[in-house]
């Protein structure tokens, strides 16, 4: 027909042309995904460590020249202008006071390197004069006394509440949170498991991670006698599967071993690993 | 070489498109100049009018003749000005906000309510009580957060502050402000449950009752959520429970023009009924075909319970099938355009909604190239022609809406052509079923499963195979960003395409692949200089901080502790994605050291617990950043650069330092009040740094 010849009867520069302009497209299109190649990535920047900056004295600085009274001091105690007298900023004074007036109290000397505004140099300077009394046997229940220093590893499975908040960047709501969890668990099976508490921020883990160490756990779980609430109220598990195992535990007799969860389809395998160092098939 | 006329695009046939377009550009500068006083355009038609008049009867010289089309262009173009301006609701002046006192009770009507994270609804406000005053009636609409979910229909009364809706607050997030803007809402509050009360409740209207009713049936006739999903998105236009995978599939298979009723729906209907009617010569057998049509096209809007979409595109369907009646010979441009006329002048907003924008373009893109592509092949037999009609349908409307979608979505799916094979023949059917399925519920209920199986059966098989289909290798090219000069530039290509394909100048096909490498070198410009550019961006992160330092594809991401992942990711990740992120490094600020460098970019971040860093030439030289109410006294501190306060603090010391800053003339940025603020870099150019670069923009 007349019009599919005209529209196949490109000249040859037309050809070209044409051609030309179909390549250019194409490479116009999926340049900018070659960008990287001629335009390469430079270096990442240094990330500037902590506290590399000097403080200057300037005549209206906020923080005084440390002058040189210093007197042994009680921090749940010692009044405004004691500890001001001590070379404290008035802005950090009244920060250990307003901390004290909500509730919190110093129970070892490093609580108060703990003050936001207090500066290293600061602490270093008061910590000899630090005198707080011995508290009573308040505790909690699983303190153990010998771990009072913050040098030594804290067992995940024993440490009390304080212990936990010796820990730089925990304080009394992650520990808190951290206990229930244990409990709920019945204990830690791996330094991992504390990463996994609920509302823990990663950096924090990270960091607290050198200093754990594990004990054996306090709780099993007996999946031949257990009953069906005591299996639901675990974290790893849901109602849903605590009642799937309880039901098949019904038909098919008790479990002898690992092998005999297997089948079960509601228990992914993920969960099941999690829940192995746990069981107990008595 | 023959020369071919065109059968189509005859401007001389085509008068309305020809005021329609000074109309269409008259619209949005109504909205865009506020400024201008409403005097102008006023003048501006009031010249225009008189001046076409006077023109109209007399002979006019040559070297005028172009005058009167000026005139007509100039009134139409104030017309569309001033409908758009006075649509708008602050010109109003009885809008409710005039009356914003505090104190104020409102009376209101709940026009729509949506659950989500959280309850959201839209209440057309009716009177204003200021208290100790007389009620007043007042007019408008807006967005009220309430605590428990409230019911359409109910009338409250209710007492509230309100705000304007916010702009948004990073880059790439939603213009919900836009959004909402072209609703004709402005404004937003909170209402706690103390604070309203239900006066009573108004009746839906009849037909919304029964669609709703309708709904329900539907959801427990077809049980799959993926199946009735779909049934009510395509035949009721209810999307409200569609799943999010099932939504992902038809968007990346190109599919999702079918979810929505619009004008292809409503134009395969036209089709299969103007089909029906073929033999017949005489005049009365025409109007009778006409009005068959029309009853067909209204009473399947009525059935589907009349939402916006299909009511605009059964009215222009209308317009077309008038048109057509009226003069065979019409050219139905014309039609098309004297529909978009009417409805742009009953709201001149659906300018602005995607919905119209994509309905219009389908349909221009239907009976332009639809025609073209259909000659190309006879089929041999009636029913392989109706389907090589729906195929030629299909593609003529996804190539028209295609680069609107890319430029919306960022991405294209590139088998399009092989799910319109799919789901356009298969719409014709659904719908069908859909409309039995509802008859049958009147005449024969107890047949009522027949059509519900079939309908399982057929929507169950068209999701398998777009599943397949969306699983093919490469089957969405994503994140493929579109600047505005080469969306106009691929439209003007289709036009040409439209243009040479009619006239069969294939010789001009060249110019052609010229257009497409003109929108393809600007957004490789576009993307150049987006990867090339040294970019800080600091984010509106709630409480949080977040602060991105991004570098040809290299990122380093300074952020606070607590920030989630997932609220990292909803704030940054699409701008990230943008920039073509491949290597990325976190700090976190309580590890990181106050002075930092960053490429080009060298500032403080202030944070509590850091001494202040208070070296000799005071502060860095580009930005000094505050996070987390850091305990500093700023007039202590010689402030260089930018001081940016992010929304990790609180108001009270925001608005603290804004004060000083004002006092010290220093730049203070307010992350809370203005949202994100990127800074850049030029590392091209001898100008150094050139900041704030635009509040939460894009590039």
């Amino acid at each position: 027909m007349k019009k599919k010849s005209v529209f196949f009867s490109f000249s040859r520069r037309e050809r070209f042309g044409t051609t030309l302009l179909i390549f250019s497209f194409l490479i116009f299109w999926f340049l900018p995904d070659f960008l990287p190649v001629f335009f390469p990535a430079p270096p990442l920047p240094e990330r500037p460590a902590f506290q590399q900056f000097v403080h200057l004295e300037t005549p209206d600085s906020v923080a005084p020249a440390p002058p040189d009274t210093l007197f042994p001091f009680n921090p749940n105690e010692a009044s405004e202008d004691q500890l001001i007298l001590l070379g404290l900023s008035q802005k950090t004074a009244g920060t250990i006071i307003r901390y004290r007036e909500k509730g919190g109290k110093f129970r070892k000397k490093e609580d108060l390197a703990r003050i936001y505004s207090l500066s290293d140099a600061d602490y270093q300077r008061l910590e000899p004069y630090i005198d707080i009394p011995v508290s009573g046997s308040k505790g909690e229940k699983r303190a153990s006394p010998s771990q009072q220093s913050r040098n030594l590893p804290i067992d995940v499975n024993q440490a009390g509440s304080e212990e936990w908040q010796t820990l730089r960047g925990i304080g009394p709501g992650y520990a808190g949170r951290i206990l229930k969890f244990r409990d709920k668990l019945g204990g830690f099976t791996s330094i991992e498991q504390i990463g996994e508490t609920y509302g823990l921020p990663d950096s924090v883990f990270q960091q607290i991670k050198p200093l754990l160490v594990l004990s054996p756990v306090f709780r099993t779980i007996p999946i031949n006698r257990i009953t069906e609430e005591e299996l639901a109220a675990h974290p790893y598990l849901s109602r849903k599967q605590a009642h799937v195992i309880l039901l098949f535990r019904e038909n098919h007799g008790g479990f002898k071993s690992l092998d005999d969860l297997k089948p079960i389809r509601v228990l992914p395998d993920s969960t099941l690993q999690k829940l192995t160092p746990y069981l107990t098939f008595e | 070489m023959e020369k071919r006329a065109s059968r189509q695009f005859n401007w001389k046939e085509m008068p309305m498109l020809r005021l329609l377009l000074p109309f269409l550009a008259g619209i949005p500068m109504g909205v865009l100049f506020p400024e201008v006083p409403s005097s102008i355009p006023f003048w501006g038609m009031g010249v225009g009018a008189i001046g076409s008049l006077m023109l109209t009867r007399r002979k006019i010289p040559y070297s005028l003749r172009h005058v009167y089309a000026l005139c007509c262009l100039l009134f139409w173009l104030c017309a569309g000005m001033n409908l758009s301006r006075q649509h708008l609701a602050f010109e109003w002046a009885d809008y409710f906000i005039h009356q914003n006192h505090p104190g104020e009770e409102w009376i209101g009507k709940v026009i729509e309510t949506s659950d989500g994270s959280f309850q959201k609804a839209i209440v057309e406000i009716q009177e204003a009580w200021c208290p100790g005053e007389e009620g007043r009636r007042v007019k408008g609409r807006a967005l009220i957060y309430p605590e428990d979910p409230l019911e359409t229909g109910q009338v409250i009364l209710f007492q509230a502050e309100f705000q304007p809706i916010p702009a948004k607050r990073n880059p790439m997030d939603f213009d919900h402000r836009r959004y909402r803007f072209f609703q004709n809402i402005h404004h937003q509050a909170n209402i706690r449950n103390g604070q309203y009360q239900v006066i009573r409740k108004e009746p839906l209207h009849k037909l919304a009752a029964w669609r709703n009713k309708q709904i329900a049936l539907w959801k427990k006739l077809l049980k799959d959520q993926a199946v009735y999903s779909v049934a009510t998105a395509m035949v009721l236009g209810y999307k409200e429970d569609l799943p999010e995978e099932v939504r992902a599939t038809y968007a990346q298979t190109g599919a999702s023009h079918v979810l929505a009723v619009s004008g292809l729906h409503v134009g395969l209907i036209y089709l299969l009924l103007t089909g029906l009617f073929r033999k017949g010569n005489r005049k009365i057998v025409h109007i009778a075909n006409t009005m068959v049509c029309l009853t067909g096209i209204w009473g399947f809007a009525l059935l589907t319970g009349a939402a916006p979409s299909v009511i605009r595109a059964a009215t222009m369907f209308s317009f077309i099938l008038v048109g057509k009646q009226m003069r065979r010979h019409i050219s139905i441009f014309n039609s098309i355009a004297a529909s978009a006329f009417f409805l742009l002048i009953v709201n001149p907003f659906w300018l602005f909604h995607i919905g119209f924008q994509l309905s219009y373009l389908a349909v221009l893109g239907i009976v332009i190239f639809q025609p073209l592509w259909y000659h190309l092949w006879i089929p041999p037999n009636a029913i392989l022609e109706k389907i090589w009609t729906l195929i030629t349908v299909s593609l003529a409307a996804q190539l028209s809406t295609l680069p609107l979608t890319l430029y919306y979505f960022h991405q294209f799916p590139a088998y399009f052509w092989l799910s319109g094979l799919i789901v356009v023949p298969a719409a014709p059917f659904i719908i069908g079923l859909g409309i039995l399925m509802v008859l049958f519920q009147y005449i024969w209920p107890a047949a009522t499963w027949i059509p519900a199986f079939l309908l399982n059966k057929l929507i169950g098989a068209v999701n398998w195979i777009l599943v397949e289909i969306q699983h093919l290798p490469k089957s969405v090219w994503q994140d493929i960003y579109l600047p505005g000069a080469s969306l106009l530039l691929l439209f003007m290509g289709i036009l040409l395409l439209a243009w040479i394909w009619e006239l069969h100048r294939w010789r001009n096909l060249p110019a052609l692949l010229l257009i497409l490498n003109a929108a393809v070198i600007v957004r490789f410009h576009a993307e150049a200089t987006r990867y090339l550019r040294e970019k800080m961006v600091v984010y509106y992160a709630s409480r949080e901080t977040l602060v991105d330092y991004i570098n040809r594809g290299t990122m380093i991401t300074l952020k606070s502790d607590s920030l989630s992942v997932g609220k990292e990711e909803q704030i940054a990740g699409a701008f990230r994605k943008q920039h073509r992120v491949k290597t990325h490094e976190t700090w976190y600020i309580r590890e990181t050291g106050a002075h930092v460098k960053l490429g080009d970019f060298e500032g403080h971040i202030l944070y509590p617990g850091r001494p202040e860093p208070v070296s000799p030439t005071g502060t860095g030289a580009d930005f000094t950043l505050l996070c987390n109410n850091p305990e500093v006294s700023i007039e202590e501190i010689e402030v260089r650069g930018i001081l940016i306060a992010d929304a990790s603090n609180w108001r009270g010391n925001i608005h603290r330092w804004k004060e000083i800053s004002r006092q010290k003339g220093w730049t203070f940025v307010d992350i809370r009040e203005k949202g994100a603020i990127i800074l850049s870099a030029r590392r091209s150019f001898p100008s150094k740094l050139r900041f704030p670069e635009k509040n939460s923009g894009t590039d």
